[in-house]
């Protein structure tokens, strides 16, 4: 009897529950609508389009040209499939140019003679003269904070000595795509730490901020070493060096081991190689970095900047040309001692060149100043390249070799 | 007509003395009389025999002759009803009715005609009147009844019914026996580990494959008879004392409630006793397998057995229900869980992978990445279809070739693959009327849609709703078909406990029964949205 009482309850809920089901069926279409209508405001930019009407972009490049600029855009064919083979010493990409007053102009300019819509959001690089980084990338670099296809991940790179279009070209290893190729061999900074890998965001970052400047990724054509017997010449690729900007003008260049220097300072050398002269001794030693860590202090007393940098490093010897035993600790001390001295030149070099001929702050001890002297900071910032360039340096340096490979004894007798 | 009698009458006169008018005429009126008479009766007997066959008859009649007739007009002469007269030694007929082919004729002749025309030797004849000492005679089980009703229901249900001259009980034997298919593994539900019987189209063997399993008085199984043509035999089973009473009662009024001419499956029942007839997801599950229904009344569901079909129906059904087995409870938890990951994780895909994949081929190339993105482009490149057509007509042709599939007779099934396989895959692509990633996501969201069996019809048509979300708003199409479909299930009740239940509304404490499969001696509580009071299982 309970059961039944209790069904019976229930099904005069169920009732009840008919009875104000339409209203809650209005309410909750309603409130449906709503979500459904509100959400639709946040979506943002959002259009269909169907991928074979889109001209992927793998590589902008931006030159001086007649009427301001002359952009050049490496177009991706899509290759039908990896069956065929096909010939792979043609990139499987087109090239377009287009000039314009300004970028986004040329952007819009390249329609004219393409059939396809550019498709901006894959582009691996935006290449930069040299010559249009010499007179400011800050009118540039605008368009790629508005447009809402343009990623900031992007790599900013700044070609030596030659055009962007010039550089975007060449396939030197052995991805077929140019932007592919370009992309990867920045990425490569993190096995020989003698370049840097600038995003279009880390360039802006310092950009903005007060008391570091923009460092930046470099690439330059060089010629191809001829390996056998090879008719015409070739040409590759190098990222080794940096750019050195002043807020946004480029000031000058690093090369690469000047660049491993500033990598020290920052505590970005993850990978390498450091090769010094063995002491006593008429040979050469080779550490391989392990890992390597630094650390800045800015120190000020009025007028009077002192910048302190301490880097340690952590190594393997990997090769060494002499003689020496290496079983006995004071060598690898002795070692020791010559590995950090070797880091210590490297660095001041770097300091001193950057210091001296540039002007500007790409290290940021200016913000180690902001974070430590907010007082003073405020009446330095703005000529504190000016500051920077006439601060003493102390550099201090500690070198570990903690491992000596698999063989104890030296190859040479 | 009178003066050729008294023609006669002058003949006769002549003829044979000591005849006269008087006597004859008298003779004559009497001869009359008995004919009015004769009529009047024959006129009642018509009228009982009307009776018999126009009206139905409520009681058993006491003539076997009358019994007969009777049911010869109920059965309207059926060729497979068969009515068999006997009598014994003693003179005292007996009929036997029964339908050909529901009735063990060999039993039927050993123990019910043999013994009794044997036995009722030693017994007189006015005794066999008493229907105690028929029941003695005969080595059968045998209810006694004087309905005429049920006497037709049991010789429908392949009963035997015995008449005895004189007496106005039919004695319905038990002897039942008709061709069915032995226990066999269900070609769905097939399992690595565990039992392999499923049920089959006998209700009887059903009850008894689930009685073997949970042996144990307060398994009931209540009988009813649903569909006023068909009278199929349906049975209600479920544990006394764990079975959620107010689940069991709205089960027993709605089946109760249920007014059709037929139940020819489960099937049929289903559709009447669901709680949304009109959502994707069914609120009503159904099993072919005696264990895994076993678990099912054990967590304190009720079953609806249908005599006729393999499929037997549980409630309430809840959401993950369809990603369990009865695998994962046999299997140690590392793998169970696993494969529950596996199962959610091919749900998704199912449902959600052709329109993601439009969604961001037409809308979101950003997102793709760049190698994928060229190899997409690449292979599309030629394609005359918009993406999302393309994909909707593959779709539609996986559908037509699963669906025939399923429909050609075995023989002719390789001919699917093959023109599946080859034809639509591989020509197709060659054409260059479809790419090659709409055939291969159409298959992996194929396939993966029958991971989860116990959803194969809900992911169709999920899958064909995203599809079209995903073409007509891209992602933001995607995000909002989660949103309703989620919200639809979230609302859903199957009788009376909520679809999504151990999810929303979620029980205090861990969930030791959803994605990670807790181990069995942990589980010391049963599902507490079905189970009101008793639940616990262990400790």
């Amino acid at each position: 009897m309970v059961n039944e009482k209790e069904a019976r309850s229930y099904c005069k809920r169920q009732r009840s529950k008919a009875g104000v089901k339409l209203m809650t069926i209005l309410k909750r279409a309603f409130a449906i609508t709503l979500i459904l209508a509100i959400t639709l405001s946040l979506t943002g930019c959002w259009n269909r389009r169907e991928l074979n009407t889109l001209g992927i972009i793998g590589l902008v490049g931006v030159d001086t040209g007649n009427n301001g600029i002359k952009s050049t855009f490496e177009i991706i064919k899509p290759e039908k499939t990896s069956k065929g083979g096909g010939d792979k010493a043609q990139a499987p990409v087109t090239y377009m140019q287009a000039s314009g007053s300004t970028l986004i102009e040329s952007f819009r300019n390249v329609p004219v003679r393409f059939e396809r819509k550019l498709f901006v959001s894959h582009a691996k690089g935006f290449l930069f003269s040299e010559e249009v980084a010499r007179k400011g990338l800050a009118e540039n670099l605008d368009m790629l904070l508005r447009d809402h296809e343009l990623r900031l991940t992007m790599h900013l790179i700044i070609v030596k000595d030659s055009t962007a279009s010039d550089a975007m070209s060449i396939t030197g290893g052995i991805n077929t795509i140019p932007s592919s190729y370009i992309e990867d061999l920045a990425k490569q900074y993190k096995v020989h730490s003698t370049s840097v890998d600038t995003k279009v965001l880390d360039f802006l970052k310092s950009y903005y901020s007060k008391g570091i400047n923009p460092l930046v990724t470099v690439l330059k054509k060089v010629k191809k070493d001829k390996v056998g017997k090879s008719g015409q010449e070739e040409y590759e690729l190098s990222v080794e060096g940096s750019a050195v900007f002043l807020k946004d003008r480029l000031v000058g260049f690093l090369d690469g081991p000047e660049t491993r220097g500033y990598n020290w300072i920052v505590g970005k050398v993850s990978s390498g190689v450091v090769t010094f002269p063995t002491p006593n001794s008429n040979g050469l030693t080779s550490v391989e970095i392990f890992q390597a860590g630094s650390k800045r202090d800015v120190e000020v007393n009025d007028n009077d900047i002192k910048i302190k940098v301490k880097i340690n490093m952590n190594g393997m010897l990997d090769e060494q040309t002499t003689t020496i035993k290496l079983t006995d600790p004071t060598v690898i001390e002795i070692l020791e001692q010559a590995n950090s001295q070797a880091i210590k030149q490297e660095v001041e070099h770097t300091l001193q060149k950057v210091q001296k001929e540039y002007k500007s702050d790409v290290f940021g001890f200016g913000q180690i100043v902001h974070r430590k002297y907010p007082q003073q900071w405020k009446n330095m910032q703005d000529n504190w390249d000016e500051l920077f360039s006439q601060a003493s340096i102390e550099v201090e340096t500690e070198a570990k070799i903690t491992k000596t490979g698999k063989s104890t004894l030296p190859a040479k007798e | 007509m009178k003066g050729k009698k008294r023609l006669h009458l002058n003949k006769i006169s002549t003829v044979i003395s000591g005849t006269s008018y008087f006597t004859v005429k008298k003779k004559l009126y009497a001869l009359n009389q008995l004919i009015v008479e004769s009529d009047k009766t024959a006129a009642k007997i018509s009228q009982i025999i009307d009776k018999l066959t126009h009206v139905k008859a409520t009681a058993v009649f006491t003539s076997v002759a009358a019994n007969k007739t009777s049911l010869e007009y109920t059965f309207k002469k059926s060729g497979d009803v068969l009515f068999n007269e006997f009598a014994t030694l003693s003179g005292v007929k007996f009929l036997i009715v029964y339908i050909d082919g529901l009735v063990n004729k060999e039993t039927l002749r050993r123990d019910v005609i043999n013994p009794f025309i044997t036995k009722s030797k030693e017994v007189q004849a006015n005794m066999l009147l008493d229907s105690e000492i028929l029941k003695s005679l005969i080595a059968a089980s045998i209810v006694e009844t004087k309905k005429m009703s049920a006497v037709i229901d049991d010789i429908l249900n392949g009963n035997a019914a015995m008449f005895v001259d004189g007496v106005d009980t039919a004695l319905l034997i038990d002897s039942r026996g008709w061709e069915k298919r032995t226990v066999a593994e269900p070609d769905t539900e097939s399992v690595i580990r565990g039992p392999r019987e499923g049920f089959i189209e006998n209700l009887r063997t059903n009850t008894s494959l689930l009685r073997r399993k949970i042996k144990n008085p307060n398994l009931v199984f209540e009988n009813i008879n649903l569909g006023k043509q068909t009278k199929t035999n349906v049975a209600i089973a479920y544990l006394d004392g764990i079975v959620n009473q107010a689940v069991l009662s709205e089960v027993k009024r709605r089946i109760n409630k249920i007014d059709t001419d037929s139940i020819l499956e489960t099937g049929y029942i289903e559709q009447f006793i669901e709680d949304s007839p009109f959502s994707p997801l069914a609120t009503v599950a159904n099993t072919q397998k005696p264990d895994i229904l076993a678990a099912k009344i054990l967590e304190g569901r009720v079953a609806i057995f249908c005599d006729g079909t393999p499929h037997v129906l549980t409630v309430p059904h809840l959401f993950i229900e369809t990603l369990q087995t009865s695998e994962d409870y046999y299997n140690r938890p590392f793998m169970a869980s696993i494969w529950r990951i596996l199962r959610v994780l091919a749900l998704l895909v199912s449902i959600l992978v052709p329109g993601l994949y439009v969604a961001l081929q037409t809308y979101h190339q950003e997102m793709i990445p760049t190698i994928l993105l060229l190899r997409m482009a690449g292979s599309i490149s030629d394609i005359p279809f918009p993406a999302g057509a393309e994909m909707f007509i593959m779709s539609l042709f996986y559908e037509l070739l699963r669906e025939s599939g399923i429909r050609l007779p075995r023989a002719v099934g390789s001919a699917i693959s093959i023109v599946g396989g080859l034809v639509v895959g591989e020509s197709a692509v060659n054409a260059g009327l479809v790419s090659a990633p709409v055939v291969i996501v159409i298959a992996i969201a194929g396939v993966s849609g029958f991971i989860i069996p116990a959803l194969s019809e809900a992911v169709v048509i999920y899958r064909f709703f995203f599809l079209i979300a995903g073409t007509v708003m891209g992602l933001y199409g995607i995000v909002c078909g989660i949103f309703i479909v989620v919200m639809q299930a979230v609302s859903l009740r199957s009788f009376g406990v909520p679809y999504t239940s151990p999810l929303s509304p979620s029980p205090q404490g861990v969930l030791k029964d959803f994605i990670i499969r807790f181990p069995l001696w942990l589980m010391k509580k049963r599902p507490e949205a079905i189970v009101k009071d008793n639940d616990q299982r262990r400790g």
